[in-house]
């Protein structure tokens, strides 16, 4: 069995963990010690005497595990950005504050802000600006939200 | 005399409800009592196979890493 003590200032607790969990089908690998000054991994091989060479792998993985969560931690607001706008391209919406309805009163504004889809979906489909493109393009009026229509309906 | 097997957690490493979960999924294999003390818990292995006889806390043990670790991560 060897024993390894480690300095969670230098390898933080959750790398030694994602370690472990690697070398979970080699050896029987169990934690001990303090989170905050000295984190002990004890390793025993479950086949022969190969404890040493696993330890020894062990603390190589430690040390590209580490690497990859600092570079993980640095470039998180990158990701988070790249994510976030891929998923709102895909589902067809701008930033709310971009969109523009083209709807002439501001309660009317307001309300197709929160909404969205409506008129984004008009935008990018028919390549309309709002109610005056709409009607250009899209004669029938498949385009024009189903509230709007049913609004113009009531108000008649 | 029925067998028995102990492996200790130290709860900084190891939480109850990995413990917990850990002997739900072994429950075919052993039963098993659980006590507190100071460092954190001591899990006792009782009426398993002859054939598993060697290597059965430890495997235990991993397990319970195993579901800690993918918390963790």
């Amino acid at each position: 069995m060897n024993i390894l003590k480690i300095k969670p200032e230098i390898y933080p607790l959750r790398v030694v963990y994602s370690c472990a969990y690697l070398f979970l089908d080699k050896a029987y690998i169990s934690l001990d010690g303090n989170p905050q000054k000295e984190i002990l991994v004890r390793i025993k091989a479950k086949k022969g005497n190969g404890s040493q060479r696993i330890a020894e792998e062990f603390m190589n993985e430690l040390l590209s595990a580490s690497l990859r969560y600092r570079i993980a931690k640095e470039n998180k607001k990158i990701r988070e950005y790249i994510v976030g706008s891929a998923l709102l391209s895909v589902a067809g919406e701008a930033p709310a504050a971009s969109v523009d309805c083209g709807c002439g009163d501001d309660e009317s504004k307001k309300r197709h802000a929160a909404m969205n889809w409506g008129h984004v979906k008009n935008i990018r489909n028919y390549g309309g600006g709002g109610r005056g493109m709409a009607k250009k393009d899209d004669p029938l009026g498949i385009s024009i939200p189903w509230e709007e229509k049913y609004e113009k309906k009531s108000k008649r | 005399m029925r067998k028995k097997v102990s492996v200790s957690f130290n709860k900084k490493f190891y939480s109850l409800g990995s413990i917990r979960k850990s002997i739900e999924e072994y429950r075919d294999v052993a039963d098993f009592d659980i006590e507190k003390t100071g460092r954190g818990f001591s899990v006792s292995l009782y009426n398993f196979d002859n054939a598993l006889a060697g290597h059965v806390g430890e495997e235990f043990s991993n397990h319970v890493l195993s579901i800690e670790s993918t918390k963790k991560v």
